[in-house]
């Protein structure tokens, strides 16, 4: 008689699916969050951007000097939407009136002997005060802009003095007299430094999806194993004519498929979302493009092995799912139980995300690759390196975790322990 | 013979949950395993259907030891646990499809359709199954044991959860099956009046020992008892 995994899984892959609490979950959240997220960002990045031109500002001149003037011409010329000037003025009768606080955003206070201390050689100063509406995370990017505004006329006063003791000289070259030109080359080739940049960032991203893949598929794991102890369908199930290996890798590989469906999910809702985020800051194009490269630069062997480590983990995360939610008597107590497996597989991830191999001996980075469910970050950390042989032993080495991972879940699915098994530990009540 | 329990032995650390019992079940018998709670009566069921491993003895269905090859027992059995569920998102008709599939892929469409009219259901087998009342479940799950036809059905308290005149039913149909297929059925159940009509031959199981065994009438005379329900009652009390 043939093996019958195959109509195993089919049953498995949709059952799975038509249950609201995994499609939601696993399947619409995801994309959701990060679709709505991203819009959200978007909407309050432009609103940043549009605003990032409009200050309106009170000045008070206690001054009247020749530099004062200049500072408020060059206030005048930027075309604020509302600029008020006040002289001679005691600064706390604005600060204490709410009618100029709601319709204001800053106050800038220039005291008598501005203009003195400038054309003197000493350090001018002015007052600003910023009055802030509302408690948010763009509450003080008016005073940023006050700040910004200020700083261009002090820079502008700098570039007047250096142009009139040095009418030769090009002031840019007294300014910045050591220009950088920086490169990056990855893999023999040249990049520009932000190319390189965003690179780095959006190979964090390619990290980030096996983290929350396997976050997915524990829990899928736990949660079909948990509905056959609540819904008492494990003893027909391993009374029907399946092999007990056909029972775990079925299982195992409908959660490995219900998980990259999730994935694809999640990674439609992330790319939304960093699109939305780009998008406002006008460099969709950039992204895209910057994409397409990182996917060149890793090549084709590299996106295998990283395709082949991730199914690996996946597989070795579903069926490690399956043994410990094995020991729960309904989905709530399997779900919490996935978490044993989740945590370590987390710790593993985290830490090789911030290591940087080549700082450790050969020993040590042979030892980080060999860790479990270390396959997918380590072909992406080293798809760039001449260390490429590591990410060859951590996929034989997940490999070999895999099968023993199999041949245990094998063992417990055989014995008869998987009946009755419960959690070992509990408090003991007084 | 089709069945074959010898001395079968089953403990739990130091509880003896079945204490050495031996019997033969023929092709094409219906054979009643009756006894009190925590009998053991489920534990031997369980065993016979490959789930439980026995602690000392042997368990021979058709032929085939169940500790040495399992799957090929499995292949030969079906088994009804007194709790079976069903999973809550697939439909009834998708469930017998599935489970005709298992026994046999070639003709599964056929005992599929014979399951569909064997459990009665009609319209709600498009239904999903968590809609089902669970005497639906049970009319599901007695359906699906009895259409792949197996060598032997175990059937641990078949009529659980269902009405009376759908009782009756099912007992036809038990017995129709066992007499056309060739099926030898070994139920347990708490129902004399059922035992008493179905099974050929019945075995009373007390504290995991079998004490009496033999044709309804021949138990019945043996204590001079009315119906089974009063022999079974006697032969228990007098066991304590």
């Amino acid at each position: 008689m043939p093996s019958n995994i195959s109509i195993f899984v089919k049953k498995e892959i949709k059952d799975l699916l038509r249950d609201p609490k995994i499609l939601f979950s696993v399947i619409i959240l995801p994309a959701l969050i990060y679709i709505f997220l991203g819009q959200a960002v978007s909407f309050a990045i432009t609103k940043v951007a549009e605003e990032s031109g409009n200050v309106s500002l009170i000045v008070i001149d206690n001054d009247s000097g020749e530099w004062s003037k200049y500072f408020i011409s060059y206030l005048e010329s930027i075309g604020l939407p509302k600029l008020k000037i006040l002289s001679n003025m005691n600064p706390q009768d604005i600060i204490s009136s709410m009618e100029w606080q709601n319709d204001y955003d800053c106050l800038i206070v220039i005291p008598a002997g501005f203009s003195h201390n400038i054309t003197s050689g000493v350090q001018a100063k002015v007052e600003v005060v910023a009055f802030v509406k509302s408690l948010g995370l763009t509450s003080l990017t008016k005073l940023e802009i006050t700040n910004r505004l200020i700083s261009n006329f002090a820079n502008n006063i700098v570039v007047a003095y250096l142009k009139s003791a040095y009418p030769d000289r090009d002031i840019a070259s007294i300014l910045s007299p050591i220009v950088q030109e920086r490169e990056v080359i990855i893999k023999n080739q040249k990049y520009s430094e932000a190319f390189a940049y965003n690179l780095v960032n959006q190979s964090f991203l390619l990290v980030l999806g096996p983290i929350l893949v396997l976050s997915i598929v524990t829990s899928i794991a736990a949660t079909s194993m948990g509905v056959e102890k609540e819904e008492k369908t494990l003893e027909v199930l391993l009374s029907l004519p399946l092999k007990r290996s056909d029972v775990i890798l079925g299982k195992a590989i409908a959660t490995a498929v219900i998980s990259i469906l999730g994935a694809i999910s999640l990674s439609i809702g992330l790319f939304s979302y960093i699109g939305s985020i780009i998008s406002a800051a006008k460099g969709e194009a950039q992204l895209a493009g910057t994409f397409r490269m990182l996917i060149d630069l890793l090549g084709k062997a590299s996106l295998i092995k990283l395709s082949v480590g991730l199914i690996l983990c996946l597989l070795l995360g579903s069926i490690l799912g399956l043994i410990v939610a094995s020991f729960a008597s309904n989905v709530r107590e399997a779900q919490a139980l996935a978490n044993i497996v989740w945590m370590p597989v987390l710790i593993v991830f985290v830490m090789l995300l911030f290591l940087e191999l080549d700082a450790f001996s050969e020993a040590t980075r042979v030892l980080l690759s060999v860790l479990p469910f270390s396959a997918p970050i380590i072909v992406l950390k080293t798809a760039v390196s001449s260390s490429t042989y590591l990410s060859n032993i951590s996929i034989v080495a997940n490999l070999i975790y895999f099968v023993i991972a199999i041949w245990l879940s094998i063992k417990w699915f055989d014995s008869e322990r998987i009946l009755t098994a419960r959690p070992a530990l509990k408090l003991k009540r007084k | 013979m089709l069945l074959v329990v010898n001395n079968l032995v089953k403990k739990y650390g130091k509880k003896t949950a079945v204490d050495s019992i031996s019997f033969t079940v023929n092709i094409g018998e219906i054979y009643g395993l009756i006894g009190p709670n925590g009998a053991g009566k489920t534990t031997t069921l369980r065993i016979i259907a490959t789930l439980l491993t026995p602690t000392a003895g042997s368990v021979v269905v058709d032929g085939i030891d169940v500790t040495k090859n399992p799957l090929e027992v499995r292949r030969r059995i079906s088994y009804l646990p007194e709790e079976a569920g069903a999973y809550p998102y697939m439909t009834g008709e998708e469930y017998l499809v599935f489970i005709s599939k298992l026994y046999d892929p070639e003709n599964y469409k056929d005992i599929a359709v014979e399951a569909e009219e064997l459990s009665g259901l009609g319209d709600a087998l498009k239904e999903k199954i968590k809609t089902y009342s669970k005497g639906m479940k049970r009319r599901l799950q007695l359906a699906r044991s009895l259409a792949v036809k197996p060598r032997l059905a175990i059937l641990d308290e078949p009529t659980s959860g269902i009405d009376v005149l759908y009782s009756l039913e099912i007992r036809e149909q038990i017995r129709r099956y066992a007499k056309q297929h060739g099926i030898t059925i070994l139920l347990s159940s708490h129902n004399m009046l059922e035992v008493e009509d179905l099974c050929d031959r019945v075995a009373i199981i007390y504290n995991g020992k079998i004490i009496a065994e033999g044709t309804v009438k021949e138990i019945i005379n043996k204590v001079g008892a009315y119906n089974l329900e009063e022999a079974f009652a006697r032969l228990v009390m007098h066991a304590k």
